[in-house]
C-alpha cells in the first residue's frame, strides 16, 4: 500500500496513461499487420475455390493444367501450390515435397520455404479433395514479414515513448498535487499557530484547485468573522455587565459602611438585586438566542395563526403607546397561517413594537401590518423615530450592537439580534430600512419575513418577493 | 533481451496459425534454371512474332543464363501473360493467381 497520496495519484495517472496508449498501440498492430494477414488469407481462399472448381469441371487433368499455368503467369513470383495424390507423391506445384508439418486441412501453417537458393517464409493452407488427393495453396509473405518487422520496431519505440510520457506525467501530476497540498497545508498551520490572516493562494487560472482554494479562503472568513463576533460579544458582555455588577457592589459597600437603619439596608440590598436581575435578564437573552440558533426549537414547530397572535400583541402594545401618546395601527388579515415557534414569533414582534414605541416621538404614529407572499409571510412593524443609519444597519442586529442614537435609552442591545435569530430558525430574514426611502430620517421600517413550512399549512399565495436578508451576526 | 522478448510477443499476437518452422525449409522448383528453360520453350513453341513477346523472350533467358533466375523468370512470365490474353481476350483475371 502506497501511503503517499501525491505518489498513488502519480502511479494512478501514469498506469491508465500507458494502458490506454497500449490499447490503441494493439488496436493500431491489428489494423495494419493483422489486415495484411487477413488479405494473404483472402488471397489464398480465392485461388483455392478456384482451383477446386477447376477439380469438379475436368478432373485431376485439368487441376495439373490450371496449376501449372497459374505457376508459368505468376509474374510476382509469390505462388506456391502442391498436388498430392492418395499416397502422397506429387502430381503438380512448386513444392518439392509435402510439408510434414501440414497435416490438417483447413488450418493456415507458416512454412520455411527455399526460393531461387534465399529462405523464405510461405503461408499456405491445405485442401482435401476427393480420392484421398490434397491440394496445398499457399504465398511467399516475406514482403509481409518485413513490414511487420518495421511496424514492430515502430511500435516499440512507441511503446518506449509511452512509458517515458506516462513517467514524464506522473512526475507532473505528483508535483502539482504535492504542491496544491502543501500550500494549503502551510495555511491550515498558519492557522492552526493562531493567524488568522493567511489564505490558500491562487493560480488565477480559474481551474479545480483555484475554485478549491477560493472555497477554502471562503470558509477561513467566514472562521474569521464568527471569530471576531465572539471576541466582540465578549467585550461587550464584559462592558455591559460590569456597569451593573459595579452598580451593585457600590450600593451594598455604600449601605454596609453608611446605612443608618434597618430600612435604609434592606432598600439598598433591593436595589442591588434588582441590578443583578438585569445582569441575569441579559444572560437569558443571550441563552435564548443561542438556543434559537442552534435550531434546537425547529422540532416544537406547530401551526400557528399569524392573524389573532398580531392583534392580541397591537392590543397589548396599543395600551403602552397611548400612554406615551403614541398612535398603534394595526393592518393584519384575519388569518395567516404557518408553520413555526408561536412564543418565539410573539416575543420578535414584541421586540420590534417595543423598539418602535421606545424611540416615537410623543404623538407619533407606528404600524403594525402584515401579508402572505407567496411561501412567506411577511411582518413590517413602521414607525416616526430616528431610525438607523444606514452604516449601522448591517450591525443593528448584532449582539450588544448599539447605535449613537440608542445610547441614551434603555436597553441591552440584544432585542434585534433575537429577531434576526427567529427570522433564520424559520428560514425568514430581518430587512431595517428607512419608513419612506424618499425622505430623509423619516423612521425605521423594520420587515420580518417567515417561511410558511410546507405547502398544507401555506395561506393563499399572492407573489413571491425577494426579502434581502441581513447576515447573521 | 528484452527487447526481443518484446518482439517476440509481439510476432505473435495477431494470428494463432500453427507454426512449422522448425522444419527443414522445403524448396520450391518454380525458381531454378531448369523452370527457366521449361518457360522459355513454351514460349518457344508459341512461334509468336510479337516484337515485345521476343524482347521478353531473349532478355529473360540471357538473364536465366547469367544466375539472375528470378529476374528472368519475371521476364518469361510476362512474356507467358501476354500470349495467352493475346489468344484469349476475354481471359479472366482469375485464372491468374490472387495478389494480395
Amino acid at each position: 500500500m502506497i501511503r503517499s497520496a501525491s505518489l498513488r495519484f502519480a502511479v494512478l495517472y501514469g498506469g491508465l496513461f500507458a494502458a490506454s496508449s497500449l490499447a490503441l498501440v494493439l488496436f493500431f498492430w491489428w489494423a495494419t499487420a493483422g489486415v495484411l494477414d487477413r488479405q494473404v488469407e483472402a488471397a489464398i481462399d480465392a485461388d483455392a475455390q478456384f482451383l477446386v472448381e477447376r477439380w469438379s469441371e475436368g478432373g485431376v487433368p485439368a487441376l495439373v493444367l490450371t496449376v501449372q499455368e497459374r505457376l508459368a503467369e505468376n509474374v510476382d513470383d509469390d505462388a506456391i501450390y502442391m498436388l498430392s495424390d492418395a499416397l502422397g507423391r506429387r502430381v503438380a506445384g512448386n513444392m518439392q515435397r509435402w510439408p510434414a508439418a501440414v497435416v490438417q486441412a483447413g488450418e493456415f501453417y507458416e512454412l520455411r520455404v527455399v526460393r531461387a537458393g534465399a529462405q523464405s517464409l510461405a503461408e499456405v493452407r491445405q485442401y482435401d479433395l476427393p480420392g484421398g488427393f490434397r491440394l496445398l495453396v499457399g504465398r511467399d509473405v516475406r514482403g509481409r514479414v518485413e513490414l511487420r518487422r518495421l511496424l514492430t520496431n515502430t511500435l516499440l519505440w512507441s511503446v518506449l515513448l509511452v512509458a517515458g510520457l506516462a513517467g514524464a506525467g506522473a512526475f507532473v501530476v505528483r508535483r502539482l498535487f504535492r504542491r496544491m497540498v502543501a500550500e494549503i497545508s502551510a495555511t491550515a498551520e498558519a492557522i492552526a499557530g493562531g493567524d488568522l490572516t493567511p489564505r490558500v493562494r491562487r493560480s488565477g487560472r480559474g481551474d479545480e484547485f483555484d475554485r478549491m482554494a477560493e472555497s477554502i479562503n471562503t470558509m477561513l472568513e467566514r472562521i474569521a468573522r464568527l471569530m471576531d463576533g465572539v471576541r466582540q460579544v465578549s467585550n461587550a458582555i464584559a462592558h455591559d455587565l460590569r456597569t451593573p455588577i459595579t452598580r451593585a457592589r457600590a450600593r451594598l459597600e455604600d449601605a454596609a459602611e453608611h446605612a443608618g437603619s434597618e430600612a435604609e439596608l434592606r432598600a439598598a440590598v433591593e436595589r442591588a438585586v434588582a441590578d443583578l436581575d438585569g445582569v441575569t435578564s441579559v444572560f437569558q437573552a443571550l441563552l435564548r438566542i443561542a438556543e434559537i440558533e442552534a435550531g434546537a426549537r425547529r422540532s416544537a414547530f406547530a401551526e400557528v395563526d399569524l392573524g389573532p397572535l398580531l392583534a392580541d400583541l397591537a392590543e397589548l402594545y396599543g395600551a403602552f403607546a397611548e400612554d406615551r401618546g403614541l398612535h398603534l395601527a394595526l393592518e393584519v388579515p384575519d388569518t395567516l397561517r404557518l408553520l413555526g415557534d408561536r412564543e418565539l414569533i410573539q416575543q420578535a414582534v414584541a421586540n420590534l413594537l417595543d423598539n418602535a414605541i421606545k424611540f416615537s416621538p410623543p404623538g407619533g404614529r407606528i404600524g403594525l401590518s402584515a401579508t402572505a407572499e407567496g411561501r412567506r409571510l411577511r411582518i413590517e412593524v413602521v414607525d416616526e423615530g430616528p431610525g438607523i443609519p444606514e452604516a449601522d444597519r448591517a450591525r443593528a442586529a448584532d449582539r450588544f450592537f448599539r447605535g449613537e442614537q440608542a445610547r441614551s435609552t434603555p436597553g441591552s442591545g440584544l432585542g434585534l439580534a433575537l429577531v434576526q435569530a427567529v427570522a433564520m430558525l424559520h428560514d425568514g430574514a430581518l430587512l431595517l430600512d428607512d419608513a419612506a426611502p424618499d425622505a430623509a430620517s423619516s423612521g425605521l421600517r423594520a420587515v420580518l419575513t417567515l417561511h410558511t413550512g410546507p405547502a398544507s399549512v401555506a395561506p393563499a399565495s399572492v407573489q413571491a418577493a425577494a426579502v434581502p436578508a441581513i447576515a447573521p451576526p | 533481451m528484452k527487447r526481443r522478448v518484446c518482439v517476440a510477443m509481439l510476432m505473435s499476437l495477431p494470428t494463432a496459425r500453427g507454426l512449422a518452422q522448425d522444419a527443414p525449409p522445403i524448396p520450391l522448383t518454380s525458381d531454378t534454371a531448369q523452370y527457366c528453360a521449361q518457360l522459355a520453350k513454351q514460349i518457344t513453341d508459341w512461334h509468336s512474332s510479337l516484337p515485345e513477346v521476343a524482347r521478353l523472350l531473349a532478355d529473360g533467358r540471357e538473364m536465366c543464363e547469367q544466375g539472375e533466375v528470378r529476374s528472368g523468370l519475371r521476364r518469361l512470365r510476362r512474356a507467358l501473360v501476354i500470349l495467352h490474353r493475346r489468344r484469349d481476350p476475354a481471359r479472366d483475371k482469375t485464372a491468374e493467381p490472387a495478389p494480395y
